[in-house]
């Protein structure tokens, strides 16, 4: 069920009607009943491992308490049983062959996996350390883990986030809805026109690199980076107004990133929640014990939380490469600190421009890895743009469509960044009456007219 | 309260009024190239819709899929030459159903006043779930949503929310084998195997072996293949007989005369292949929807067993024949129209005739002489047609060196190609250059605007026939269009024949 489709809505609409219609006391039972049901409609059995594994990490987050040896056995056990688990799945992705094709994926994955696990792992770290009360309450545990709006592909939330609000659940507010239809409409324009208009490009462009003009295959190349934002900020932009109807607040995953003027201004703009798990879960830890061996215990913890990142999107050579590439330019830029400060001194707002150039080339490089499957093939695309003299003009090779296509991808990171702020909810509900109902119109019906038509799935459902 | 009412009713109104602007913006500059890429059928047929007498809905079976054939001439193309005072509209696309022709159907509106005859392939093929839950379904799904006679924009929005059944692979084959293994067999004898799946699975364990010993692995997969798309019922529940019922009773309801092309199986290769029992189920079925239509006043034309074994391209069974089994299946059609119609037709009911000499050209495979002229401005099939103007007045020209059989006979050409035009002009023509034995040379002109009306900004089928007399001694036959106006006139599609007259037509 994806978020843009019409089940999905239809389903979010009753979930929402019914949920303020009951009494409060069933609502917290009725939202988990949907979360199961909408789980159980891709697969029955992903429902039935997410509440395996949602009772099983409940059962650990009680029997934690620090101090106590048998404490830590049920730590390291739970944690050990989820991180198979999971690896186990992302192994048989890659074991029955269904790395390179989404639909088997989504047959041998279970939906949310990776997201429901990270926060399983999160809430129990979290006991061990003391710093959460363990959870006396199934109900909301169990809708912790599963709350239908971040399934699919998160944000991993925090247990210490999410579970006070199910404690407490907010009061009917229209002002809420309204912002929330308002971030829905966005997040559907974000996947509809911009980035499903701009898949079968990429798809086309990269199933035969090597037969397109060098110039079209880089600007190809930055155009993906601009359709896995595009489709990630679309479905978490649906995901957080799907969650804020039920008047529950999500942590938003991204912070206009692509301003971000170097990696680690990139990473705390880009895929927020996941950056944050890797950074308090694996980085902290890590660089706290390995700070004895002075800067190689850093940057070894830097890159093995990069690693975390890169393979957390699945067990194959490509992301290991993925990650690695990112933890060592982060690693660069920590050696090169100094003079950068003094660039940038000296260059001002040159240096700013260029960094962020060079932050968006490099980040649209490495997404790269989400389309090829090997080196070679990395490589190969790579040299190809190089291969400007084959070319002739990427005029020759575009429709009327693809320069529509091409309109709205240009239009969409300034108006996106600049013009909202990255938030259209807060910009409408900031504007004045005239100015929100034009943008809401133009919404509407370039949603209608100009949406892309084939079935495309969110990206980052597959990791 | 009052005030409320009137303005919720405002909002209301201009909301209604947004949409059908919306609507009309989007049918008016939109549809059509969403058409183009989703639906192009329907594209088509919009485009055929004011001027066809006769429209012809066929599937894989129209068209030729071999590259060795001598001619691409589609079975509606070869109609149309038995009926050149009308427009025979041939709409045709891999894998249609009854379900995909009854939406076209549906969607004639009152621009096909003209249409007199409507033509609907029966392929017993498309009936076999194999042929159901196949690659082109999701896409069939997706066309079906623009088909669907309802404001374009509503159905431009549930496109765009992917509002229709979309199955993965691995869904396509649950699918598939759960309708194999609910397929139950009925003969009137004892059979071996209870269900089309249990059937399969025996063949495919089979026994055809080759002359040293080995399994005929080829053979057994062709086997197998014909069971998955023959070995079922037809029945009353069949989703497709809904389908072909509402097209009767959409034909019915307008006047407009139905004829059923139950299309040639290759008989004797599925008795080959599988034996009797497969070829009891086909005619099973055959007598069931020839039965059932005729009852219901349906012209079905039965082609069953028209055509051997050769005039069927592959080695095995499907629907896609050679020129010559085109040609067959068209005469058996034009014959039951001529019937129908003779006053229009140009038909003789009784020769049935393979052109002495044929040939044809599209723009795609430079196989002709004079090449200079070829664009990819546009095209009517392909990527590539003629573009005649000023600088390049010649068309790609057929040539035919008349063989010594044909030298004194007398021979009939027949030209027929599409054109395109922004404006019309006098110089449009089409000409037959007749080269003699002797050295002489005689051009013979065909202006395109003596044919009839020159329709402008689309593609417009034109079709020439020229006597050439026995006692005249030609040797050499060129045809070619010519245009030596400043205003482009484009070629596309251009087939010759000649034919002996002594011999019929």
């Amino acid at each position: 069920m994806n978020f843009d489709s019409i089940p999905y809505l239809l389903f979010l609409g009753v979930s929402v009607v019914v949920y303020w219609l009951i009494p409060e006391k069933w609502r917290k039972q009725f939202l988990m009943l949907c979360s199961v049901l909408f789980v159980a409609y891709h697969h029955w059995w992903f429902s039935l491992l997410l509440i395996a594994v949602s009772l099983l990490t409940f059962e650990a987050g009680m029997r934690i308490s620090p101090g106590q040896r048998a404490s830590r056995w049920w730590y390291v056990g739970s944690v050990a049983i989820l991180i198979l688990l999971l690896a186990g799945f992302k192994w048989s992705v890659q074991w029955a062959g269904a790395d390179t094709d989404f639909d088997q994926i989504s047959w041998v994955l279970p939906l949310g996996i990776s997201y429901y696990t990270f926060q399983a792992v999160s809430y129990l770290t979290e006991r061990s350390w003391n710093t959460l009360p363990a959870e006396q309450s199934r109900t909301r545990f169990l809708l912790y883990m599963s709350f239908f709006p971040k399934i699919t592909a998160g944000p991993i939330e925090r247990a210490g986030d999410f579970l006070p609000q199910t404690q407490t659940l907010q009061a009917f507010n229209i002002q809420n809805i309204y912002s929330a239809s308002l971030q829905i409409l966005w997040g559907l324009f974000k996947k509809m026109v911009i980035a499903d208009r701009l898949a079968p490009w990429i798809e086309h462009v990269f199933t035969a690199p090597g037969e397109v003009p060098g110039s079209l295959l880089t600007l190809s190349i930055l155009l993906q980076a601009i359709q896995v934002y595009a489709n990630f900020s679309g479905y978490t932009d649906i995901a957080l107004g799907s969650a804020r109807l039920f008047g529950f607040e999500l942590t938003d995953n991204f912070n206009r990133p692509f301003l971000a003027q170097n990696i680690s201004d990139f990473w705390r703009r880009w895929h927020i929640t996941l950056s944050k798990w890797v950074l308090d879960y694996i980085y902290t830890p890590l660089s706290f014990r390995a700070a004895r061996f002075g800067k190689t215990g850093i940057y070894l913890s830097l890159f093995l939380s990069f690693i975390v990142i890169g393979i957390w999107h699945g067990i194959e050579m490509r992301y290991l490469y993925f990650g690695l590439m990112h933890g060592t330019l982060l690693v660069l830029e920590m050696n090169t600190r100094k003079w950068r400060m003094w660039l940038e001194t000296s260059l001002g707002r040159a240096w700013s421009v260029a960094g962020l150039v060079f932050t968006f080339l490099f980040f649209s490089m490495t997404t790269l890895w989400f389309f090829t499957f090997s080196l070679e093939e990395f490589g190969n695309v790579l040299m190809q743009c190089m291969r400007w003299d084959q070319n002739t003009s990427i005029s020759g090779s575009l429709s009327n469509e693809d320069y529509l296509t091409l309109f709205f991808a240009g239009t969409f990171i300034p108006i996106d960044h600049g013009l909202f702020k990255g938030s259209f909810h807060r910009w409408v509900q900031s504007s004045n009456r005239l100015t929100a109902g034009i943008a809401i119109i133009c919404l509407l019906i370039c949603i209608l007219l100009f949406s892309g038509v084939e079935d495309i799935p969110f990206i980052y459902e597959r990791f | 309260m009052q005030r409320r009412i009137i303005k919720s009713t405002l909002y209301a109104l201009a909301i209604a009024c947004g949409l059908i602007a919306l609507n009309f913006i989007y049918t008016r500059y939109l549809w059509p190239s969403d058409l183009e890429k989703y639906a192009p059928t329907l594209l088509e047929l919009h485009a055929e819709m004011e001027d066809m007498t006769v429209l012809y809905l066929g599937d894989c079976s129209d068209q030729t899929i071999s590259g060795n054939d001598s001619s691409d001439l589609a079975i509606s193309d070869l109609i149309q030459q038995q009926f050149p005072k009308w427009e025979v509209a041939g709409i045709s696309h891999n894998g249609y159903h009854a379900g995909m022709y009854r939406l076209l159907v549906e969607n004639l509106d009152e621009r096909a006043r003209g249409l007199q005859t409507l033509v609907v392939t029966l392929n017993l093929r498309t009936f076999s779930p194999y042929s159901i839950w196949n690659d082109y379904q999701n896409a069939f799904n997706q066309s079906q949503v623009l088909m669907n006679p309802r404001p374009p924009l509503l159905n431009r929005a549930l496109l765009n929310m992917g509002w229709y059944d979309r199955s993965t692979k691995a869904e396509s084959q649950e699918r598939l084998q759960e309708a194999l293994e609910s397929e139950e067999l009925h003969f009137p004898y004892p059979f071996e195997y209870a269900t089309t799946a249990a059937w399969n699975e025996g063949v495919s364990k089979g026994s055809y072996r080759t002359a040293d010993g080995q399994w005929d692995q080829q053979r057994i997969e062709a086997a197998c293949y014909s069971i998955k798309d023959f070995g079922l019922h037809v029945t009353d529940q069949h989703a497709l007989i809904a389908e072909l019922d509402q097209i009767a009773a959409i034909a019915q309801q307008r006047g407009i005369r139905l004829v059923f092309a139950l299309m040639p199986e290759n008989m004797e290769l599925i008795d080959a292949l599988v034996g009797p029992d497969l070829v009891f189920l086909v005619d099973s079925n055959r007598n069931y929807l020839t039965h059932r239509y005729r009852e219901m006043g349906v012209t079905v034309l039965d082609q069953l067993e028209l055509l051997t074994s050769d005039e069927f391209i592959e080695d095995n069974p499907n629907e896609h024949y050679t020129i010559e089994g085109r040609r067959k299946i068209a005469h058996r059609i034009a014959r039951d129209l001529a019937t129908e119609y003779p006053w229009e037709s140009s038909f003789d009911v009784t020769p049935e005739q393979k052109p002495a000499v044929s040939s044809g050209f599209s723009g795609e495979g430079p196989f002709w002489t004079n090449l200079n002229a070829l664009s990819e401005e546009r095209a009517h099939s392909g990527k590539r047609s003629a573009k005649l103007n000023k600088v390049n007045p010649f068309s790609p020209t057929f040539t035919s060196e008349l063989p010594a059989n044909l030298a004194d006979q007398p021979l009939q050409v027949e030209a027929q190609f599409f054109s395109y035009a922004e404006q019309s002009h006098e110089s449009f023509k089409l000409v037959i250059e007749l080269e003699y034995a002797d050295g002489n040379t005689s051009w013979h002109g065909f202006p395109l605007e003596q044919q009839g009306e020159i329709m402008l900004n689309t593609w417009q089928r034109q079709y020439i026939s020229f006597p050439v007399n026995a006692e005249t001694g030609v040797s050499v036959i060129k045809v070619y269009a010519f245009n030596d106006a400043p205003t482009s006139l484009f070629v596309d599609d251009l087939e010759v024949d000649i034919k002996v007259v002594s011999t019929g037509l």
